[in-house]
């Protein structure tokens, strides 16, 4: 199991003779348990990729702490064992070819398997003798997850690794990938800005937002925690006071004459029992997807309100 | 079955050696060439020995840049995000990661360096056994060969610790190449030599001092570094990670090295812009994104240094007034700027100052010190009276006109005047009616005292008259001997 305790990761930066500290990651705490593939969401800078080099050992967390297995993953060649991190930038690995590749792979982990890489790559027809830098950008992608899925670690970390593959390719890549890990009983960790590609291949999420944590936890459990709300007003419109009023924690409201949606946090259960206080004459309720769960909260926390100016 | 850490061995020297093989292939071919260069710098025609010393300084030039971009291809991790990413990522820790790096570098630079030089000296020690005669100066070969390694190990080891400390290339470049050729090759290198001098005792008996003494130094660095180096976690990839003071500190001594280094003539504005314009560069290179915020810092900096410059320079100049140079040699030579001053601490430097300088009231600051230096590291011969006392003034005066007599009598040419004049008064290192004299002549700095000496005395040797020189001048009354470092 990765556990993330209370990490806290900042960059520090001189201004004149000041030092400036940024906090990208600010007492995160999360878990991914074995055999479960986790999604990382989060906005533009939310810290996703310095939470992912902050798991692989790359950076070293000011506070807290991140284990594998119950060992610390910084400057610890033995957990670092366990893992394995495919970056969002891979142009290190542009000076080898494809078959050079794998001779990389197999020289750092014993367990690399080299009937699986080439299975891989014989499957993806990507060209083993040719050097990466002059591959596609797509396919560069698909060497870098392939080397990361063929060195079959327990625990493999993807950076946006779907990041500029077409959605054909991405979908093939994406059941390969699942399909291996499965085998392995390994567990991924996938960032992503891509919500429905979370929603399709993972089992559990974190969502980050300006380096803190807003949601964590199994998918489904995320999704029943907001619900979309429909109502129609009876004698008097409904607005977003009497929802607030009725014990409701309203995340978006947009009402027109007596007919208005909402969405708002809580459990079926919970939102039913809001609602019954209303004095409406119809109300419907429904489970948000990934997708709008991911929008409507960030607008919660300000994030992706359009501002035009006018 | 899973397998233990022990069982899956992994290869970080290996893995190294894999990721820069166009690198490695680079370095070698130009290690080849540095060694052409280098046994080819010096032959014999017809039993005469000739010198192409440009092909030795070339051989250097290449030797020690082609490690210095191999040096900064190995540690890219400090200033690259993707090497970063993937180095870091790997499961070594950073103590071995540090260690196959810097194995890396040995096998691929200095270890090459030594066996394609051996293989490069060995074909022609057999060229000069097969033709009978000697074709190529195997003994030169073999010591400009050391010195080239020095160097080398000397470039590799500041561009490693600049590169632990600053992680930026063009911080990697200017420091290196700064610090490293500037105070690194002179002030580390004066320094060190003292000190193996000191440690090993040895006077003449090994030619390879500059080799020496880096192999000295070279681990106390690398210890430094490696203590940066593992310290360093991802986030500080192309950021300072220690010593952004030590950094300016340094910058700032290389810009008053550079200072005094100079004279102080009608030239000294030049110098002194040229000097702030590239800290202006230096400072725009290495925080070019908050180069505006910098810049009131950086003239601040600017000024101290050459402030204390003035200072200091003043300062010689009021406690030495009066014992440099007259504009009037007459006045000089008839003793009335004479005076005698403890702080000159060493009765011959001071009466080679005298007698061998232009005579022009330039404020040899800068020359004074690198002569220091230089005399700190080459033999010197004591001339005294015959019941060993020193040398008065008109038996000084009488000497510099033996001297010259001599050498125009013997159409020995002007240089080598010079060269005789630095011969007997080690480490002068200015003029003498024009004629440019110290070891400046003859034999750069960074060779060792042993191969100065070398150098200076084969060369009046070749000319033959040493012999004769030093007959001459004890003809006239004087006592010649010779002494090794007296100047302590």
């Amino acid at each position: 199991m990765i556990e993330v305790n209370g990490v806290t990761v900042a960059y520090t930066s001189l201004r004149g003779l000041r030092v400036v500290q940024n906090k990208a990651l600010d007492d995160v705490t999360f878990s991914v348990p074995e055999g479960s593939v986790c999604g990382l969401l989060g906005t533009n800078g939310a810290g996703k990729s310095t939470l992912m080099r902050t798991m692989g050992g790359i950076f070293r967390p000011d506070s807290g702490s991140v284990s594998i297995d119950g060992r610390d993953v910084w400057d610890n060649a033995e957990a670092k064992n366990d893992i394995f991190y495919v970056g969002d930038e891979i142009s290190w690995y542009e000076r080898f070819t494809v078959e050079e590749l794998k001779a990389y792979g197999r020289n750092f982990r014993a367990s690399f398997s080299d009937e699986a890489f080439d299975r891989m790559i014989n499957a993806l027809e990507l060209p083993k003798n040719q050097k990466i830098s002059r591959l596609s950008k797509g396919m560069r992608r698909q060497a870098a997850t392939i080397l990361g899925v063929a060195c079959r670690t327990k625990y493999l970390l993807l950076d946006e690794s779907f990041d500029g593959l077409d959605p054909a390719m991405r979908r093939v890549v994406r059941e390969m990938l699942i399909d291996e890990m499965c085998d392995n009983g390994a567990s991924v960790v996938l960032s992503s800005h891509n919500v429905t590609e979370i929603s399709e291949a993972c089992d559990r999420m974190l969502l980050l937002h300006a380096g803190k944590v807003v949601e964590s936890g199994e998918i489904d459990e995320i999704r029943y925690k907001y619900r979309r709300v429909q109502l129609v007003g009876g004698e008097e419109n409904v607005t977003r006071e009497m929802l607030a009023k009725a014990g409701l924690t309203v995340l978006d409201f947009a009402g027109t004459g007596s007919i208005a949606q909402a969405i708002v946090s809580g459990t079926e259960e919970e939102v039913k029992a809001g609602i019954a206080k209303l004095p409406v004459s119809l109300a419907e309720t429904a489970p948000l997807s990934l997708e709008e769960v991911f929008i409507y909260v960030m607008r919660g926390k300000g994030y992706g309100k359009i501002n035009t100016g006018k | 079955m899973e397998k233990s850490i022990r069982e899956n061995d992994v290869h970080p020297l290996r893995y190294e050696l894999q990721a820069h093989k166009t690198s490695t292939i680079l370095v070698l071919v130009a290690i080849a060439v540095a060694a052409f260069l280098n046994v080819g710098s010096r032959g014999a025609v017809n039993g005469d020995p000739t010198d192409t010393p440009v092909f030795y300084l070339f051989a250097i030039a290449i030797a020690v840049i082609s490690g210095i971009i191999l040096t900064r291809e190995t540690f890219a991790d400090t200033y690259q995000v993707t090497a970063r990413d993937a180095q870091y990522a790997i499961p070594v820790n950073a103590r071995t990661r540090y260690f196959a790096k810097l194995a890396s570098i040995l096998l691929r630079h200095i270890a090459a360096i030594i066996l394609v030089n051996a293989v490069f000296i060995g074909v022609c020690a057999v060229l000069n056994v097969c033709a009978g005669t000697e074709i190529v100066d195997i003994k030169y070969s073999v010591i400009q060969a050391s010195d080239i390694l020095g160097f080398c190990l000397g470039a590799d080891c500041l561009t490693v610790i600049t590169m632990a400390c600053t992680g930026t290339v063009a911080a990697q470049v200017i420091f290196g190449f700064g610090i490293g050729s500037v105070a690194g090759f002179y002030w580390i290198y004066a320094v060190a030599l003292e000190f193996v001098d000191s440690l090993f005792g040895f006077e003449g008996a090994f030619e390879c001092n500059g080799l020496i003494v880096w192999c000295v130094i070279a681990p106390l660095i690398l210890t430094i570094a490696g203590g940066v180096y593992i310290r360093r976690d991802g986030r500080h990839t192309g950021k300072f990670i220690a010593g952004r003071a030590a950094w300016e500190v340094l910058t700032a001594c290389v810009i008053l090295f550079m200072e005094l280094s100079f004279t102080l003539s009608e030239y000294t504005w030049l110098v002194m812009i040229s000097l702030l314009v590239g800290f202006f560069a230096v400072h725009y290179l290495l925080f070019r994104e908050k180069a505006r915020k910098e810049l009131p810092f950086a003239i601040a900096v600017y000024i101290t240094i050459t402030l204390l410059f003035l200072a200091f320079a003043l300062f010689r100049y009021a406690s030495t007034r009066g014992k440099f140079y007259s504009k009037d040699r007459n006045a000089l030579e008839s003793g009335e700027y004479w005076i005698d001053n403890e702080d000159w601490n060493n009765e011959w430097w001071r009466n080679a100052r005298r007698y061998a300088n232009e005579p022009d009231c330039e404020l040899m600051i800068g020359s004074r010190i690198l002569s220091w230096i230089d005399s700190r590291s080459s033999d010197e011969y004591h001339i005294t009276n015959a019941d060993g006392s020193l040398l008065n003034e008109e038996q000084y005066a009488k000497l510099v006109g033996v001297l010259r007599d001599f050498c125009e009598n013997n159409e020995i040419r002007k240089d080598s005047f010079g060269d005789v004049l630095a011969f007997i008064f080690c480490g002068a290192d200015s003029n003498y009616e024009g004629i440019e004299l110290g070891f400046q002549v003859t034999a750069s700095f960074g060779e060792g005292r042993n191969a100065h000496r070398e150098r200076c005395t084969g060369y009046i040797l070749y000319e033959d008259r040493v012999p004769d020189f030093l007959k001459k001048i004890e003809d006239a009354g004087f006592v010649v001997q010779r002494a090794i470092n007296t100047r302590r």
